[in-house]
């Protein structure tokens, strides 16, 4: 049903992070062989690569995009202990370094771009290390637990509102599904099992005002174990209807929930391309982890409203690039520490 | 080798080669069909395609220690054999002609085990061919003896002076532990040509090595640095791990002490960076600080046996004793932070396998993620851990040389398991429905084919706004037209369209304009009144005989509110004959016969309902369904006495009925009570019927009960059709909400709630989240026309609410508005819009080359050089095709001001793209801004 297609990205090391651009028209691809692909899609279907240039000097984690309405602009973050943002010089195909995020003292794992709404915003995370002092307390690492953290307008800072239960196991990847004006939000983890968690926000006290933190009600709607040891990634489509994730076992598989709410696999599909009937059949096959795998979990946040951006961790330095005009406001007190040129 | 321990070495050069080696040597190879079976006794299979087809065995071979496959592709599939007592044998067997498929060639080929003293040279010979290449052959057979028997504990070939090979031994007295023989040396024999393979060792044994290293020692491990061909690394004595260079075989180059000295290995990408192990402990060292290991870290079993993966760099392989599974680790990130800083961190992990000492298990460790501190290391964190085959003890395993990340581990000769292991796949999904994710250093992208609209919901929400869905604000059954196959949506539609033909009547309710969000509710006052008085009156509506037989009276209530209510929902009342006939006739040219000749008995028609009936049962509008004129006769039947067979009949048989009119009408006509609760109960007859039916025949009390149960029972359900009961009010946007949950259909909410005209004056949240949601999911599918065209829809719904104007121009010298309209110059409107009673447009339209408020002349075009606001001169009528009559158009789009943002030089819109179509750079001669090339969406369309 489904067929893929095999293209030659060419990098000289593991890719580990692909991300499509707002429109789906461009792509990024970040390797272990320290550079940032950039692929763009010609009228034929087919992928171009229109920029290749080293970032970092070391592995590249994850590369993310800006809404094009703050122009062409990545993110990507490294095992060299920065995150760097990244435009598009207008007219040209160079990409210029716009900022380098030093103050890491480690690698940085994941890095993210907030919201529209909330401006131009970016979330790192990075991995506690000697001086848990910078880093938000007991975080997901030690017991590879989620948490959920809601910005507070009032406080101007990020508190934690949820602790996922239900997954105790090492957490590889978190993805929130576009919410699209649904009345609860869909979270998609990857452990040793993928659990996709459903967050209904109960309505807040209208005498309680805007200071209160919203509660949610938690609910697991479906714990798969068909990639039969560890799951590594998940991804959400447009309308977070349909979940794809990956696991160890080599397949990509696609879920989807049917009108009362059942998830069903609807699409397995191996990692080498070739449409796969099904995982191996020889039953000695396993693959289990041992000790906990120390990638944290990293941060997504998606949310219409505003009222609940989650990331698992507080941004660690927000960021506002200032430009001519037009650009998110910057508070010269609160703000005096974050980066802007 | 001792213990039943069996190794496995893949070929160097051939990709689907290995061989076994434990007290025999076992050659393999590997196929992808299953067409092997036929030989079930030499088949194993490997994996879920692969099978390992036994071509060649012996059992008589004693005492192998090690073997080691020669590394270049000439002479092939050499093989050099350690023995217990330290002799060195090659061997070799023929690589089987690509020309004969397998199972053919295992017929016939014979397998000829030669005996040569103790050591034993097994080849594969084929029928015809003779021996081989008497080059080659002159190597089969080659004994290196060393001085003193004693066990050999490994053998290297060099990697680039391919005839060096390596001989790690025992101790014995001063003997040297490492010997090097060369084994195209031709001292070994006073007389080469005499030499015959079959001759017994004595001739063929060269005792005098090329190189000894090592005197007194035991050498444990070796491996030659594969980039630097003379140089080699070597764990001595249990204590020391030792780098020497050929050149200078007396003192070490390198020497450091530690306890690690077993199965030293060199990455293969990474020729700085070694591996080795002792017992339990793993230590991983760069050759540049040789003093001390960049990383060691613990197994909880002795390890087996440690390999770096030789398709990926940095990523080491460990298998424990005892132990089913592999650990992987990934080192390469170590060596950047501690060329950084060294003191700070003593490494920095990578990806690393071990293997432990029978161990079922080889375990995949990533250390690259690992959390070590200044000194003290703490746990490493497996990365992976890959567990081939069950519960049972691995006894070794080996990386394919070339296919990336594939692992052959095996148990014993019976048991082996050819694996790639998979890398972690990021995936994202595009908006655009694909998905891709990346393999190793490849990517793949799914594009999808198949149905997909029919599987989700996004699919079809673009087709859907590709078709115009939602973009039609007069012609409103058409957005129904579109969703014809999602009868879902087909109640919604109908209610909107509705809504609009009642409020296109002036309706005494509505005094302040149009309002679309009407529902049946609102209608009856329900939300507004709580202490609701409606008054209805009881009408006494008499049978309409069909022959004559005058039947009892039935009860109608009307009032005006409940007239309204049943117009919405798209009943005719029968008040005015011809439209209620016209009414009925078009029901049944839709193919809705039941449900015609239901109204038509609902409201005491039963001559019309049988003629209904009969004319469709004979004509072809419902492809002749005979079994209506069973049921007209069935109602012609009809009998009021209570307690008649008909009634009772009725009353059980109506079940067997398929169409829910059907039964309606004999649940009405069996009805005893009052309240039709039989009919009101057809839960499979449309909302709108079952509402206009209560509003006909319940009284007020029991019409708001059950108006109220089914607005609950279909909110709770999120059915589309309560729309028509709730209109958009909160409950009616709680319904939306429900259906978007169940949906996540948003498409259909905004769409809803533009159509209400409730879009941007409700103050709930949740509808401008919808409307915002779907804006920007057009927006993210770059469907700019349907965004555009769906804010117009918005704009046309809701009169009371103005958009600003977003674009402004100015005078450059006065800075007014250029389409101000002050001081009575009108030009700009007139400009604006055509007169549609004007003969040629072209004559009426009017120039304006000066600005309406200072009288300075506009820029002028940069192309055409004429003023702006100027039609064009070269601009022929038939370029324009002008706007028909009664459509006011804005000014053909070639007469627009267009500039560029950046160097802010411009002219017509069309005289603009004419130029850009050819040229880059803009059109005023001396500039040099290249306007094209910024616009970067610009560029995107023309290319």
């Amino acid at each position: 049903m489904f067929a893929a297609k095999s293209i030659s990205a060419d990098h000289k090391d593991l890719i580990h992070d692909v991300s499509y651009d707002f429109h789906g028209r461009r792509m990024a691809t970040c390797s272990s062989d320290q550079t940032v692909k950039v692929w763009e899609q010609g009228d034929d279907g087919q992928w171009h690569c229109t920029a290749s240039w080293k970032t970092h000097s070391g592995s590249v984690w994850r590369v993310t995009w800006a809404h094009p309405e703050f122009g062409q602009v990545l993110a990507t973050c490294s095992f060299d202990r920065t995150a760097a943002v990244w435009e598009k010089e207008a007219g040209q195909n160079h990409w210029l370094k716009r900022t380098s995020l030093v103050d890491s003292r480690t690698s940085v794992t994941d890095v993210k771009f907030a919201p529209k709404h909330l401006g131009l915003q970016l979330a790192t995370l990075q991995l506690s290390l000697l001086e848990p002092k910078q880093s938000a307390p007991s975080n997901v690492s030690s017991g590879g637990k989620v948490q959920i953290h809601e910005y507070s307008e009032v406080q101007r800072k990020w508190n934690k509102v949820e602790t996922v239960v239900m997954v105790a196991e090492p957490v590889h990847d978190v993805c929130f599904a576009p919410n699209m004006g649904r009345s609860y939000h869909l979270l998609a983890i990857a452990s040793k099992e993928l659990s996709i968690i459903s967050l209904k926000p109960l309505r807040k006290d209208p005498a309680a005002g805007g200071t209160g933190i919203s509660k949610f009600e938690m609910r697991q709607v479906a714990v798969f174990d068909e990639h039969e040891s560890q799951v590594w990634r998940a991804s959400w489509n447009v309308t977070g209807t349909i979940l794809a994730s990956s696991g160890a076992d080599g397949f990509v598989r696609m879920w989807k929930a049917n009108y009362l709410d059942n998830w069903k696999c609807i699409s397995v599909l191996k990692g080498d391309g070739s449409t796969g009937e099904g995982p191996a059949s020889i039953p000695q096959n396993s693959v289990t982890s041992g000790a906990p795998s120390s990638i944290p979990p990293n941060g997504a946040a998606t949310n219409g409203s505003g009222s609940s951006v989650v990331s698992h961790e507080p941004p660690a330095r927000s960021m506002n690039i200032k430009r001519n005009t037009g650009w998110p406001w910057m508070d010269i007190k609160k703000d005096q520490f974050k980066l802007f040129y | 080798m001792s213990g039943g321990k069996v190794e496995v070495l893949w070929s160097p050069t051939d990709d689907n080669t290995f061989i076994t080696c434990g007290s025999a040597i076992n050659l393999y190879q590997v196929e992808t069909s299953a067409a092997h079976h036929k030989h079930p006794e030499t088949t194993l299979r490997i994996s879920d395609d692969k099978y390992a087809v036994h071509c060649a065995a012996n059992s008589e071979i004693h005492f192998i220690k090690c073997a080691a496959w020669y590394p270049k592709a000439e002479p092939k599939n050499l093989l050099a054999v350690g023995q217990a007592n330290g002799r060195v044998v090659l061997t070799r067997y023929y690589q089987m002609s690509d020309k004969i498929s397998l199972p053919s060639v295992h017929d016939m080929f014979v397998l000829r085990l030669l005996s040569i003293a103790e050591t034993v040279v097994f080849v594969v010979k084929t029928v015809r061919e003779s021996f081989g290449d008497p080059g080659d052959d002159e190597l089969i057979g080659k004994e290196f003896v060393p001085r003193h028997s004693r066990q050999c504990n490994f053998l290297a070939w060099n990697p680039e002076e391919s005839h060096l090979l390596t001989e790690g031994l025992e101790k014995f007295r001063n003997d040297a532990c490492i010997v090097i023989w060369d084994i195209t040396s031709s001292h070994m024999t006073s007389d080469n040509s005499e030499r015959s393979r079959y001759s017994s060792s004595e001739h063929g044994s060269v005792t005098r090595p090329c190189f000894e290293i090592g005197p007194g020692d035991t050498c444990s491990s070796f491996a030659w640095f594969p980039q630097d061909a003379r140089t080699f690394v070597t764990g001595v004595n249990n204590r020391y791990l030792r780098v020497y260079d050929l050149r200078d075989t007396v003192k070490p180059r390198l020497v450091t002490p530690h306890r690690t000295v077993c199965g030293v290995c060199v990455d293969a990408l990474d020729s700085r960076r070694l591996a080795s192990f002792g017992e339990s402990q793993v230590a991983v060292w760069d050759v540049r600080s040789f003093d001390r290991p960049i990383l060691t870290f613990q197994e909880s079993k002795p390890v087996a046996k440690i390999s770096w993966c030789l398709t990926r760099p940095g990523m080491l392989c460990v298998l424990c004793k005892e132990s089913p599974s592999i650990r992987l680790y990934d080192i390469r990130h170590a060596v950047i932070v501690i060329i950084r800083d060294s003191t700070l961190f003593q490494a920095r992990p990578g990806m690393l396998s071990v293997l432990c000492k029978e161990s079922p298990s080889i375990r995949l460790y990533d250390i690259r993620h690992a959390v070590i501190g200044s000194d003290d290391i703490e746990p490493v964190t497996i990365d992976r851990n890959v567990q081939p085959c069950g519960q049972n003890p691995l006894s070794s395993f080996a990386w394919h040389p070339r296919h990336e990340n594939r692992l052959l581990a095996i148990v014993s000769p019976n048991q082996m398991r050819d694996m790639v292991i998979f890398e972690r796949m990021p995936l994202a999904w595009s908006p655009q429905f694909n998905l891709t994710w990346a393999n190793g250093k490849r990517t793949m992208n799914c594009v999808f084919g198949g149905p997909f609209d029919k599987l989700d919901i996004s699919a079809r929400m673009r087709q859907r706004a590709l078709a115009g869905y939602g973009m039609q604000a007069e012609n409103i059954l058409h957005n129904a037209l579109i969703v014809a196959e999602e009868k879902h949506l087909q109640g919604l539609w109908k209610w909107i369209s509705l809504v609009r033909q009642c409020q296109r009547k002036p309706a005494p309710s509505s005094k302040r304009g149009p309002v679309y969000n009407m529902g049946v509710k609102q209608i009856l006052k329900y939300y507004t009144d709580q202490s609701n008085t409606m008054e209805s009156d009881q009408a006494y509506v008499q049978w309409q005989p069909s022959d004559g037989v005058a039947f009892s009276i039935k009860h109608h209530y009307r009032s005006q509110e409940r007239s309204l209510a049943l117009a919405l929902c798209g009943w005719i009342p029968d008040t005015n004959p011809t439209e209620f006939n016209i009414y009925l006739d078009n029901l049944t040219e839709n193919g809705e016969v039941e449900k015609a000749a239901a109204i038509a008995i609902f409201t005491l028609k039963m001559k019309k309902a049988l003629g209904i009936l009969s004319s469709s049962a004979a004509g072809a509008t419902n492809n002749g369904n005979p079994s209506l004129n069973a049921v007209a006769m069935a109602l012609a039947g009809y009998n009021e006495n209570s307690n008649t067979l008909w009634r009772r009949t009725c009353g059980t048989q109506r079940f067997q009925l398929s169409n829910p009119y059907l039964r309606a009408i004999f649940a009405f006509l069996a009805c005893d009570t009052e309240f039709y609760a039989d009919v009101l109960e057809e839960t499979e007859m449309a909302v709108q019927d079952r509402v206009a039916f209560a509003l006909t025949y319940l009284p007020d009390a029991k019409l708001k009960d059950y108006i109220e149960k089914l607005t609950d029972e279909l909110v709770e359900s999120g059915d589309l059709d309560g729309m028509l009961l709730t209109g958009l009010s909160s409950e009616g946007i709680d319904l939306l909400e429900r259906y978007v949950d169940n949906t996540s259909d948003i498409q259909t909410a905004a769409i809803t709630a533009v159509f209400s005209g409730t879009a941007q004056s409700s103050k709930d949240d949740r509808v401008q989240t919808w409307i915002y949601n779907y804006r920007m999911l057009l927006d993210q599918w770059a469907l700019w026309h349907q965004r555009a065209r769906f804010d117009n829809v918005m704009q046309m719904c809701e009169p009371g609410v103005q958009v600003p104007p977003q674009v402004y121009i100015s005078c450059n010298y006065c800075g007014k508005s250029l389409n101000s309209s002050s001081r009575g110059f009108r030009l700009p409107d007139r400009m604006m819009f055509h007169n549609p009673f004007a003969r040629t447009p072209q004559q009426q339209r009017h120039k304006i080359s000066c600005c309406p408020s200072c009288r300075k002349a506009l820029p002028r075009c940069s192309v055409c050089l004429g003023l702006l606001g100027t039609a064009s001169n070269n601009a022929s009528p038939g370029e324009h095709p002008s706007p028909k009559a009664g459509q006011p158009k804005l000014s053909p789009h070639q007469d627009w001001f267009s500039w560029c943002q950046t160097c802010r030089h411009g002219g017509h819109a069309g005289h603009i793209t004419e130029w850009f179509r050819e040229h880059v750079d803009c059109p005023v001669t001396g500039c040099t801004c290249r306007c094209m090339a910024i616009d970067s969406a610009e560029k995107a369309a023309c290319s």
